[in-house]
């Protein structure tokens, strides 16, 4: 069989240790030794079919095989989303890529899954039209990927979460059945959002889009503390319904990281900044700014010049500058719900405080009450012990954010140990159900979004942590002891 | 303010600033073709950390260096990377370190010997570099290196490729045509040095770029014009560095010079037959994303009677590449093949019925890309396009 699909696929296969090493990691950086106690990286074949017949061709092979598949196209999450755990098959659907059908009268776009999503948009926009929502990593993250992981970003305050613009998907189920889905077929498309390419693999999807915005309108506020700003979201949210296109917040401990390299003017630079973006007619456009002028001035805060508010929207794709002065971070994405925010914040500076690094937060507001809230701090990837150790802290995020009502975004690999706190009991069960039904056998992308591994199972790996956490506590006295001297 | 500028603090530090994000691999050419994660921008990188950062030496094998100079320097990457990483920077230290190692390809070992033997590009003897003015109603203008305050600095491409040779001619006609007494450095231009960073060695352009330098100083001449952007940029850019200190004299991309020349009202336009020409314009990567000349060629451009220019889907800072740059063609001949294909795929959609370009390379990549393809098009210089009313 699988000399077979090697003729079919030519070119397009490869078991090279050369070229199959580049499958065995995504955005994260984490030490090899560990990777390999807990999971195995590196697949033992890469594909890159061009349609759903090839993908139907090897899933069949692999189940015969017991082999896992892993579908991967941008691979442009932290969380091991798209890395194998057991070797296997990858499938890298970049090659998937382009618009099938366009219809401006319906408003839909049927597009194969390893498009980017600037990929649409620039397909989209000479004809007149947009996506509806999409993520930051629009340069990078795929129109499948981002279905098969969270779905949130830019536009969801209005559109929702992906899945809710998505009417038909085809997929090529573990089975090896070539299946179109809709909302209301059986199984629904549904099953396959945000469960991380385990129920099979995504070969299409029809997405609804919308008429470019006559006028698009950026504002850019600040203030001493963050509470006055969620405050100004939230009443954004109230008086500004179907003309609020983003919201975004970055801490000042943010804009000042990105302000020490002069990667954001100085003024944002010494506040915590919330970006309002508003699209409309220009009518619309003018009476949300008006709105948006009395809440600013009922709250005592600054509006900066347009300019600024410009430059903070361009650089909406550019969250990793932070890069540039933190060159290794750590961190963990929630989703909060919005009134907790100022809460989380201000705990978060605690806990900040006493390990001794510095949080830097942005966060996404994506729906009316929700925020995606993406807290980082400093770390050391040369430092092996020490990195490690300092990844103690995400789990203290994660938990605080959890005490909040919180849930860590996305799952993966690395986020298995807080499924329990991520789905209930009832939700959790039901989608194992659906993993059993369609995957009987396990083999695809095995060991996310359901159940950890052992080592990961929330005991083991509380303890570890809490172990790391009490060696980092060390280090951290060491410093600062130091320091002192 | 902030600033968008890409930086470059060295090539261990940028390996451990780049995010792995991957905003780099679907606007990469190279990738595009050969589609494996080894061949894109982040793929390469995550190996040179490897390599850089944790010194593990055997992770530089044949196979990376193989991926490492399928690279045409085409600065898309820098474009879209988040991190601000400037990738051109980075390529480039990437190579020197493997020529420092002694893993260079025995292509870039050749071409590299010969530039320094030679003082160009070609297996030719430097005494040749004139044979394309013999076309000329005066060829021996140009023989003895006369003072002017306009200089051409010609280029290795158009010296002595005569595929090519028809865009020089075209220059100097036009500049005849505006009454601007130009002269070039004859036989004593040497390479720009441009193959010689590509390969790896920036060391090595340090004499020819002293030697330049030195004659055109010498003839006086006050505005260069190269119609080379290679040749260009590596004035601009890298002479001043390697050199530590600023060029005496002013240079110009022959774009810029032309659009100069129409809006002083320098060309005279009543004896040009109008063209009746759809065209439409590639920009070549190192005069638009790596030097930031976008305006002028087109400006040329709209000013040709006649001339209708429609522009490809890829444009200006997002323009596609022509494969023809950073010494791939030296290593990978089938790749620039692949990338040029593309490219000229994009201009037929187009439905002109001339691509213009402003880079000897440029047009003899996408001429060749043409014939295998049987494109209706014709590939043509913006010199040549301009001359072609006054023929």
């Amino acid at each position: 069989m699988l000399n077979e699909l090697k003729e079919v696929f030519g070119a397009r296969y490869t078991d090279s240790p050369f070229e199959r090493r580049f499958y065995s990691r995504d955005v994260a950086y984490l030490p090899e030794f560990l990777i390999s106690l807990l999971s195995n990286p590196l697949p033992d074949m890469v594909f890159r079919p061009l349609n759903a017949e090839e993908v139907s061709r090897i899933i069949p092979f692999a189940t015969v095989e017991n082999l896992a598949v892993t579908p991967r196209a941008g691979a442009s999450t932290a969380l091991g989303n798209s890395v194998p755990t057991r070797g296997g098959i990858v499938l890298d659907l970049n090659a998937l890529k382009g618009v099938v059908r366009f219809s401006a009268s319906e408003e839909k776009v049927r597009v194969l899954p390893g498009t980017t999503w600037a990929e649409l948009d620039s397909y989209l926009r000479p004809r007149g039209y947009t996506v509806c929502a999409y993520p930051t990593s629009a340069f990078v993250a795929t129109i499948g990927g981002w279905f098969s992981v969270g779905g949130y970003g830019i536009g969801s305050i209005e559109h929702g979460p992906l899945v809710n613009q998505v009417s038909s998907l085809e997929v090529v189920l573990p089975s090896g059945e070539i299946r179109r889905l809709t909302q209301e077929s059986e199984p629904p498309l549904q099953w396959f959002a945000g469960t991380d390419g385990t129920l099979g693999v995504i070969t299409e999807l029809e997405l609804k889009v919308r008429p470019v915005p006559e006028a698009m309108s950026h504002f850019l506020l600040v203030g001493k503390d963050p509470a006055g700003l969620i405050q100004a979201a939230q009443d954004c949210l109230a008086g500004m319904q179907g003309i609020l296109h983003n919201l975004h917040y970055n801490s000042k401990a943010f804009n000042q990281a990105l302000k020490s390299k002069g990667l954001v003017g100085s003024e944002p630079g010494n506040y915590h900044s919330l970006s309002v973006d508003l699209e409309g007619t220009r009518t619309q456009l003018d009476q949300g700014e008006a709105v948006l002028q009395s809440i600013v001035t009922r709250l005592g805060l600054r509006l900066l010049d347009s300019e600024t508010a410009r430059e903070e929207w361009e650089n909406r794709f550019q969250s990793l500058r932070v890069m540039r002065v933190h060159p290794c971070l750590l961190g963990g994405e929630l989703l909060l719900p919005l009134n907790s925010l100022n809460q989380y914040l201000e705990q978060l500076e605690n806990l900040g405080r006493r390990a001794g690094v510095e949080m830097l937060t942005y966060g996404h507001i994506v729906s009316p009450d929700k925020v995606l809230v993406m807290s980082l701090y400093p770390a050391d990837e040369r430092r092996t012990f020490r990195y490690l150790c300092d990844t103690s802290l995400i789990m203290e995020i994660y938990r605080l954010g959890i005490k909040l009502d919180g849930v860590p975004y996305l799952v993966g690999f690395w986020n298995t140990p807080y499924v329990k706190d991520i789905y209930n009991s009832e939700r959790l069960a039901e989608l194992k159900r659906r993993k059993t039904l369609l995957d009987p056998k396990g083999i695809m992308n095995p060991s996310k979004a359901y159940r950890p591994p052992l080592l990961l199972r929330p005991a083991l790996f509380t303890l570890g942590m809490k172990t790391l956490g009490m060696v980092r506590q060390i280090f951290t006295k060491e410093a600062n002891r130091h320091e002192q001297q | 303010m902030s600033s968008n500028k890409p930086v470059f603090q060295g090539l261990a530090e940028e390996a451990r600033i780049c995010a792995s994000c991957g905003s780099c691999r679907p606007v990469c050419p190279v990738y595009t073709e050969l589609g494996w994660e080894s061949a894109a921008p982040r793929g390469r990188i995550t190996l040179a950390r490897k390599i850089f950062v944790d010194c593990e030496e055997d992770a530089l094998s044949g196979r990376y260096i193989n991926r490492a100079l399928q690279c045409t320097l085409c600065s898309n990457c820098r474009e879209v990377c988040p991190t601000r990483i400037d990738t051109r920077e980075l390529w480039l230290v990437l190579r020197q370190a493997i020529a420092a190692r002694g893993k260079s390809p025995e292509a870039f070992a050749k071409l590299v010997e010969n530039i320094l033997q030679n003082k160009n590009i070609s297996a030719a003897s430097n005494a040749s570099r004139l044979d394309w003015a013999e076309e000329l109603d005066d060829p021996e203008i140009f023989t003895t290196s006369e003072s002017a305050e306009v200089g051409y600095f010609v280029g290795c491409l158009a010296s002595f490729y005569p595929m090519v040779a028809e865009i020089p001619l075209s220059l100097v006609r036009i500049m005849d045509k505006a009454n601007i007494k130009v002269t070039t450095l004859g036989t004593d231009e040497w390479c720009c040095g441009f193959p010689l960073l590509g390969a790896g060695y920036p060391e090595e352009t340090r004499a020819l770029a002293e030697h330049n330098v030195k004659r055109i100083q010498e003839q006086g001449i006050k505005s260069l014009v190269t119609g080379c952007p290679s040749c260009y940029h590596t004035w601009k850019q890298h002479y001043p560095k390697v050199l530590g200190k600023p060029l005496e004299f002013r240079v110009f991309h022959a774009t810029q010079f032309l659009a100069h020349l129409i809006e002083d009202g320098k060309l005279d336009w009543s004896d040009f037959e109008e063209l009746d020409e759809v065209v439409t314009y590639h920009d070549p990567c190192d005069l638009g994303r790596n030097s930031g000349i976008y305006d002028a060629p087109r400006e040329v451009l709209k000013n040709i009677p006649g001339v209708t220019l429609v522009e490809m889907e890829h444009n200006r800072e997002h323009a596609l590449c022509c494969g023809g740059g950073g010494n791939v063609q030296a290593v990978d001949p089938g790749l620039t093949a692949a990338i040029a294909d593309r490219r000229i795929e994009e201009a037929v959609r187009t439905e002109a019925s001339i691509l213009v370009t402003a880079c000897q390379q440029c047009v003899q990549v996408l001429t060749e890309a043409t014939r295998r393809n049987k494109a209706k098009l014709r590939v043509m210089d913006i010199n040549q396009l301009l001359w072609m009313g006054w023929e």
